[in-house]
C-alpha cells in the first residue's frame, strides 16, 4: 500500500505531471508534456527535479563497517561515487561521511534491521534538492552560472562549487542515456537554485521534464 | 565622401552596403565595417569631439580605443568612442560635453581662461567666502563631466559567462597568430582574442604593402581556422587580469570570465603622441592611425602631410603616405642623424623633403583651431632645445606623429609582471613575468613582423612548457637590432601653454613644471595632482610621457622615476556588462509558499525570507498585535526553520560541547535540554541555543538564524583544534522547525503526536523523539515567547505536511500562524535577549545579566580567560527593560536610539514595541550600571531630537514566575 504523500519538493513545477510515482511518501513526476519529447528535449538541453529520491548520510569512524556490512558497493576516495542496484548513488563526502541517494525505485538505501545503528556510525538527515542538468547544451549552462571547468570535470566524481550563488555539490555522471550533470544544494537555496537555472535553460529553450527521460527503465 | 580613396586590398569597409546616418543632426553616409570617426573623416568632418576642460576642438587621433578624443552619444547611451563605433544603418549620434554643437562650442570660451585653471586650481579656489561654494559647485558641476546619463536608461541584463582554456592569448597580430598556430598544433585549448573586428593586428594598417607580410598573415589566419582547438574571438577586449590568470573578456554581449591556465599577452603597443604647441589640433593624429584610415578604411588622413618622426616607422609611413596620393610636404625627424635604413633611402628617392634634428614647434590653425593649414618646425640643439628663432612654416592640412611606442601592458602589470626600461628600445620591456605569464611581440619591444612572428611562437612553446608539455624545443629570445624605435624625450615647450600631455585631461606641460614645484616628485602623486592619466583613456597615450617629464625634472631614471599602478578595467565597459544575471540567493523555509498564500508579509532576515506577519501590508501594527494576543490566548505556529540546527556526534561530543559553552553537558540528562551559550575567545557573546542530549553521544543544538553558518564553521575550527572524537552537521537546512505556542497547544498536538506529551511526561525543558502526523520529529519543550510551546523539528520535505496537520488540527482551538515580528514582540514581553540583536560585537555575559549561564570552576571553555580578566573589571553597560511614560504625540523610539543623561550619551535602545499585550510601550536598552535599578528615569533621544523618557524595569516583562510555560 502506498504511503500517504507527507514530502514534497522545494521546486515549484511548470504543471502537474501527465503522470508520476509515489516514491517513500513523495510524488515523482514522469513526464508533463509529452514522454517522447522531454527524451528528445534530454538529448538537448533540459532540466528535471528529482528532489522526490530518498536520501540519507551516515558518518563517523564506524560508518564504513556498517555499510560493508549492508553489501554496500563503497567507493574508495573521498568524492568518488559508486552505484546502488537500483541507479541510487553513494559518494563518499569525507573520510568518515557517505551520501545515499536512492533509484527511481526508492528502496535500495541500507537501513538498520533492528532500527539501531552500531556505536561510531550515526545516521544524517539528508534532505538536499536534487536536480538534473541534462543534454548537449547542459555545458552552456554551467558556463553562465559555475566557476568550474566541467570540461576536464571526472565523471562520476562529486564536485563541490558554488552555482548561481549557491553552494552546490555537481555530479557529472555517466552511464545515462544523455550527458547530464545532477547537482545536490541545501533545500534552503532550492528555489533560488532552481529559478536561476530555469530562467536559463528557457533562453536555451530547455524545458522542465520528468524522470523518465532520465531513467529509460522506468515504467 | 570626400577623402574616401579607392578600393584598398583588404579594406574592412563593405562598399556595397552604404549606410545613412547622422552626426550633430547632419545626414551622412558611410559603409558597413566603417566605425563613426572613419565615416565621418571620410565625409570631410575633422572635428568630431571637444576636450574635456577646455573644449578644445579634437579630431581622429589614434583610431584604435586609445585615446578620448571622439566621445559620442547614441540615444541613451553615451561616452561611446566613435573611433570603434560601428556604423550601423540611421545611427544619429552627437558630440558629448558640448554647449551648442561640436562645431560651435559656446564652452570653448574656457580655453582662452585656460591661464587662470591650471592643474590643482581646484583645490586652492572657492573656499572662501564659504557661503559662495554652493554657487562654485554647481557652476562647475554643470560644465564638469562628458555625457548626460539619462537615468530611465536600462540596458538589458546581458548574462554573465564562465569559460576556460589552457592559453589565452591576447592580440592577433603577428606575434599572437604565431602563438596561437603553435600553441593550437600542439593540441593547447586556445583562446585568441582581439579587440578588433578582424584579426591580423599591424598586418593590417603597418605591414599592408608588404607582399611576405601579407602572405604570412594569410596563412596564419587559415591554419587558426583549420584549427578546432583554436577559439578566435574577435570584438573582444581583454580588460583586467585577476589573480590565478582570472582574465575579464568583454564583447558586445557579455563579460567572459575566463579561467586560462596560461596567459600570453600579445597586445602590442600604444603609438605615442610628441607634446609641441597645439599638438591636439584635429588633423595632427598618430602615423599609426593615419595607416588605419587607409588600409582598414579607405580614407585619406590629410591631403597634404608632414610627419614629425623619430624611428623607422615614420619613414615607412611617408612612403605608405606617398602611394596613396597623399602630399608628403616633409619629415621632421628629430634625431640628428636620420635614419639610414633602406625606408630612409627609399624616402630620399621619393623626393619628400627631410628635416634632420629638427621637430614641430607649433601648429598653425583657423577657424577657432579646428582647421589645421600648418606648421611651423624648427632645429633642436645638440641637448635637444627648440631654436624656434630657426624655424621653418611648413604648409600642411595633416600632421601624422611618429616618434615612439609604449607597451600594451596594463594586463601584464596587473598579473604581476615586473618591467625594466630598455634604453636599446627606449620603452619598458617585461623583466619577470610571474610563472603562466608570458609576452610576446612588440610588448616586447620587438619591432619587425618576422621578428614578432618568432618571438610569437617562442612565447608558445614557453607556455607550452609551463603547461607540461614535453619535448619542446625553446626559442631563444630576440632582441631589437637598430636604433631606438622610440624617442626619448619627444616633449618640446613653448611659451602659450598649448602643448598637450594628457589630450583625456587637457593637461599641457607646464602643468607638470608646477606640480613639481608644488613638492609633486613621485609619479603617483603627480597622477594624482594633474590628473595625468585618469581620464577615460587611463594614460594610454599620456603616462609614458609623464614619467619621461618627471624623470627630467628629478633628474633621474625612467626606472627610478616608475610607473603608475595598473588596475583593471584597462578600457572602459559598459556597467551592464558587469551586473550581468542576477545571482543574490535567498534562503527560503520549506513553508515559503503556504506563508505567501497565506497573506504573509515576507521580509528578509540575514539571508532569509520569513513571514513578518499575516495580514495587510497597511496593518501591520494590528496584526502583530492581534497575533500576539492569540498566542498568550489562544494557540499560535510560527515557521522557525531558519533556526541554526546542529548535530553534534560521538563520543568526545559532550567534552567538545564543554568546552565550546560556558555551561556542563558531562552529565546533562539524555531527553533534556539545557540552554547553551557561547563566547569567542574574547568573551563576546557569540551564540546562545538550546542543547538537547538526544544519546550519551548525540546531541541536538539550536542556534540563531543570522549566525548559524558561521558558529558551524567555527565549530569546525574548534574541532580541529581541539582533536576530539566528535562529528558535527549541519542540519539548517535539512530540517524544519516549527513552533507550537499558547494555552491550547498541548491540546493540539496531542492529536498529532504518537508521544505522551502530558506535562508530567514531557515537562518543560524536555526532549522527545517520536512522529508528529507521521512524520519522525524531535519535539523540544521552550519557552522563547513565553507561553507552554512545543518547538517540533522534522526533515524539510515533510514540512508543508506537518505544517498543514498542525492547522488543520488546531482549527478547532482557533489555531493561526504568527509571524516572525510577533515572536520578537512575545520574546521581548518574556525578557528574553536576541544574541546579535540585543547583543553586539563587544557584549559579554555579565553586560546581558547572563552569568547564571556560565558554570563556575569548569577547567576550560572558549573565552573563560578573557571572562576571567573582565569579571574583575567594573561593568561599563548593563542591558535591562524599559517602559515607556509620555510617548502620547511624540515620535516613538527606534532601536539604536540613544540613551541621554543631559548631553552625554548613557546607553542605546536594543529592542522596542510601541504595542504589547502588556498595553503600554516596552523595551530593552544598554545603559550605564549607575541607571540599570529598577525605577531609574531614562531620556531617550528620538530622530527628530525629541526627548521621550522612560523608566528602567525587572525583567521580564511578563510571567516573571514562569507559569505559563511549565
Amino acid at each position: 500500500m502506498p504511503l500517504p504523500i507527507t514530502r514534497t519538493s522545494p521546486f515549484e513545477l511548470p504543471s502537474t505531471p501527465g503522470a508520476s510515482r509515489d516514491l517513500a511518501g513523495a510524488s515523482l513526476a514522469l513526464w508533463f508534456d509529452d514522454p517522447e519529447r522531454e527524451r528528445q528535449a534530454a538529448q538537448r538541453l533540459a532540466l528535471c527535479d528529482l528532489s522526490a529520491l530518498p536520501k540519507a548520510g551516515y558518518k563517523g569512524n564506524g560508518a564504513t563497517a556498517w555499510l560493508q556490512t549492508h553489501q554496500t558497493p563503497l567507493p574508495a576516495e573521498t568524492f568518488e561515487s559508486t552505484r546502488l542496484t537500483d541507479g541510487g548513488i553513494i559518494v563518499k563526502v569525507a573520510a568518515d561521511e557517505y551520501f545515499l541517494e536512492a533509484g527511481p525505485s526508492g528502496v535500495d538505501l541500507p537501513v538498520p534491521s533492528n532500527g539501531e545503528f552500531p556505536p561510531d556510525c550515526f545516521p544524517v538527515v539528508r534532505e538536499d534538492a536534487s536536480l538534473v542538468l541534462c543534454g548537449a547544451r547542459a555545458a552552456a549552462v554551467l558556463l553562465q552560472v559555475c566557476g568550474y571547468d566541467f570540461s576536464t570535470a571526472t565523471l562520476d566524481r562529486v564536485i563541490y562549487t558554488r552555482v548561481a550563488g549557491v553552494d552546490s555539490a555537481v555530479f557529472p555522471a555517466a552511464g545515462y542515456p544523455h550527458t547530464h550533470v545532477k547537482l545536490w544544494c541545501d533545500r534552503s537555496y532550492a528555489v533560488s537554485l532552481w529559478n536561476s537555472l530555469v530562467e536559463i535553460c528557457e533562453e536555451f529553450e530547455g524545458p522542465i521534464i520528468g524522470a523518465q527521460a532520465l531513467f529509460t527503465d522506468l515504467p | 565622401m570626400t577623402s574616401r580613396l579607392p578600393p584598398q586590398p583588404g579594406e574592412w569597409i563593405n562598399r556595397e552596403q552604404p549606410l545613412d546616418f547622422q552626426f550633430e543632426g547632419v545626414s551622412y553616409q558611410g559603409f558597413t565595417g566603417d566605425v563613426l570617426s572613419s565615416a565621418l573623416w571620410a565625409n570631410g568632418v575633422r572635428v568630431l569631439g571637444r576636450s574635456f576642460k577646455y573644449h578644445r576642438p579634437r579630431g581622429i587621433y589614434s583610431l584604435a580605443n586609445h585615446d578620448a578624443n571622439a566621445l559620442v552619444s547614441v540615444g541613451s547611451r553615451t561616452n561611446l568612442r566613435a573611433d570603434c563605433l560601428p556604423l550601423e544603418a540611421n545611427l544619429q549620434a552627437s558630440a558629448v560635453n558640448t554647449l551648442g554643437s561640436v562645431s560651435r562650442d559656446h564652452l570653448a570660451i574656457m580655453d582662452r581662461f585656460s591661464r587662470f585653471l591650471p592643474v590643482g586650481f581646484y583645490y586652492k579656489a572657492f573656499h572662501t567666502p564659504r557661503r559662495l561654494f554652493p554657487f562654485y559647485e554647481n557652476q562647475m558641476r554643470k560644465v564638469a563631466g562628458l555625457g548626460r546619463i539619462d537615468p530611465q536608461y536600462r540596458e538589458a541584463a546581458t548574462a554573465k559567462q564562465y569559460d576556460f582554456c589552457d592559453l589565452l592569448i591576447v592580440g592577433a597580430g603577428p606575434a599572437g597568430l604565431s602563438a596561437a598556430v603553435d600553441a593550437g598544433e600542439r593540441g593547447l585549448r586556445v583562446i585568441l582574442v582581439d579587440e578588433n573586428p578582424h584579426p591580423g593586428g599591424s598586418f593590417t594598417w603597418q605591414w599592408r604593402r608588404h607582399a611576405e607580410a601579407l602572405e604570412r598573415c594569410e596563412q596564419l589566419l587559415n591554419r587558426v581556422h583549420a584549427l578546432d582547438n583554436i577559439d578566435l574571438r574577435v570584438g573582444t577586449l581583454a580588460a583586467g587580469c585577476y589573480s590565478d590568470r582570472w582574465v575579464a573578456l568583454f564583447d558586445q554581449q557579455r563579460m567572459t570570465k575566463l579561467r586560462a591556465a596560461a596567459v600570453l599577452v600579445a597586445s602590442g603597443c600604444f603609438e605615442q603622441p610628441a607634446v609641441f604647441q597645439n599638438n591636439d589640433a584635429p588633423g595632427i593624429m598618430l602615423g599609426s592611425a593615419a595607416q588605419r584610415l587607409v588600409h582598414r578604411y579607405a580614407v585619406q588622413p590629410f591631403s597634404q602631410g608632414v610627419i614629425l618622426g623619430a624611428n623607422r616607422d615614420a619613414y615607412r609611413l611617408a612612403s605608405d603616405l606617398t602611394t596613396h596620393g597623399i602630399d608628403v610636404t616633409a619629415i621632421c625627424d628629430l634625431r640628428p642623424e636620420g635614419e639610414s635604413s633602406p625606408a630612409g633611402t627609399r624616402v630620399q628617392e621619393l623626393g619628400i623633403p627631410i628635416y634632420r634634428g629638427y621637430t614641430i614647434y607649433q601648429a598653425e590653425t583657423r577657424r577657432r583651431g579646428t582647421q589645421l593649414t600648418g606648421v611651423i618646425a624648427c632645429p633642436l640643439d645638440r641637448q635637444g632645445d627648440t631654436q624656434p628663432q630657426a624655424g621653418l612654416s611648413l604648409p600642411c592640412d595633416g600632421v601624422a606623429v611618429s616618434v615612439g611606442w609604449a607597451p600594451d601592458a596594463g594586463l601584464l602589470y596587473q598579473a604581476g609582471a615586473r618591467f625594466q626600461y630598455q634604453s636599446a628600445v627606449e620603452q619598458f620591456v617585461p623583466h619577470t613575468l610571474p610563472p603562466g605569464l608570458f609576452a610576446a611581440g612588440r610588448v616586447n619591444g620587438i619591432f619587425s613582423w618576422a621578428d614578432q612572428c618568432i618571438d610569437g611562437q617562442r612565447a608558445a612553446r614557453a607556455a607550452a612548457i609551463h603547461l607540461g608539455h614535453p619535448d619542446i624545443t625553446e626559442i631563444p629570445t630576440l632582441t631589437h637590432q637598430g636604433t631606438p624605435p622610440s624617442h626619448p624625450y619627444p616633449i618640446f615647450p613653448h611659451p602659450e601653454k598649448h602643448n598637450f600631455v594628457d589630450f583625456d585631461e587637457d593637461i599641457h606641460l607646464a602643468d607638470f613644471k608646477n606640480a613639481h614645484q608644488e613638492g609633486y616628485d613621485n609619479i603617483e602623486l603627480v597622477k594624482r595632482f594633474t590628473t595625468v592619466g585618469m581620464g577615460p583613456s587611463q594614460g594610454k597615450l599620456s603616462n609614458m610621457n609623464a614619467i619621461r617629464i618627471l624623470a627630467r625634472q628629478n633628474n633621474a631614471t625612467i626606472d627610478a622615476t616608475g610607473t603608475t599602478t595598473s588596475r583593471p578595467f584597462q578600457h572602459p565597459v559598459p556597467i551592464g556588462h558587469l551586473a550581468g544575471r542576477r545571482f543574490h540567493p535567498l534562503r527560503r523555509t520549506p513553508l515559503d509558499a503556504w506563508h505567501r498564500q497565506a497573506g504573509a508579509q515576507m521580509a528578509h532576515a540575514g539571508a532569509w525570507l520569513r513571514p513578518e506577519y499575516y495580514g495587510a501590508a497597511d496593518e501591520r501594527a494590528q496584526s502583530i498585535l492581534a497575533e500576539a494576543e492569540h498566542v498568550r490566548q489562544r494557540v499560535g505556529l510560527i515557521d522557525v526553520s531558519t533556526l541554526g540546527k546542529l548535530q553534534v556526534t560521538g563520543p568526545d561530543a559532550a567534552e567538545f560541547l564543554e568546552r565550546i559553552y560556558t555551561g556542563r553537558f558531562q552529565k546533562q540528562s539524555t531527553q533534556r535540554l539545557r540552554y547553551g551559550l557561547a563566547c569567542d575567545e574574547t568573551g563576546t557573546v557569540l551564540e546562545d541555543g538550546v542543547i538537547a542530549r538526544l544519546a550519551h553521544d548525540h546531541f541536538y543544538v539550536t542556534a540563531t538564524s543570522g549566525g548559524s553558518g558561521s558558529f558551524y564553521r567555527e565549530l569546525l575550527r574548534w574541532r580541529q583544534l581541539f582533536q576530539l572524537d566528535v562529528q558535527i552537521s549541519n542540519l539548517t537546512g535539512q530540517l524544519a522547525a516549527l513552533n507550537l505556542a499558547g494555552p491550547d497547544s498541548r491540546d493540539v498536538l496531542k492529536e498529532l503526536a504518537c508521544i505522551d506529551i502530558s506535562g508530567e511526561a514531557f515537562p518543560y525543558l524536555g526532549v522527545r523523539v517520536g512522529t508528529v502526523a507521521g512524520v519522525p520529529a524531535t519535539l523540544m519543550r521552550v519557552g522563547f515567547v513565553g507561553e507552554l510551546g512545543y518547538e517540533i523539528h522534522v526533515p524539510a520535505s515533510s514540512a508543508v505536511h506537518v505544517w498543514e496537520q498542525l492547522c488543520e488540527t488546531g482549527r478547532p482551538f482557533g489555531l493561526k500562524p504568527f509571524g516572525v515580528e510577533t515572536q520578537r514582540l512575545l520574546r521581548l514581553e518574556k525578557g528574553h535577549l536576541i544574541v546579535g540583536h540585543d547583543t553586539d560585537a563587544l557584549t559579554y555575559p555579565a553586560e546581558a545579566d547572563l552569568q547564571w549561564a556560565i558554570a563556575q570552576n569548569k577547567p576550560f571553555f572558549v573565552g573563560s580567560r578573557s571572562l576571567e580578566i573582565l569579571q574583575k573589571r567594573p561593568l561599563m553597560r548593563k542591558l535591562v527593560g524599559f517602559r515607556l511614560k509620555d510617548t502620547e504625540d511624540k515620535p516613538f523610539p527606534e532601536e539604536c536610539h540613544l540613551i541621554l543623561d543631559g548631553e552625554t550619551i548613557v546607553g542605546r535602545v536594543t529592542s522596542i514595541a510601541r504595542d504589547s499585550t502588556l498595553k503600554h510601550p516596552i523595551g530593552m536598552a544598554f545603559v550605564e550600571p549607575r541607571l540599570a535599578s529598577p525605577g531609574s528615569p531614562l531620556a531617550i533621544r528620538t530622530a527628530p531630537g525629541t526627548t521621550v523618557t522612560g523608566e528602567v524595569c525587572s525583567l521580564p516583562f511578563y510571567d516573571p514566575d514562569n507559569l505559563r510555560q511549565q
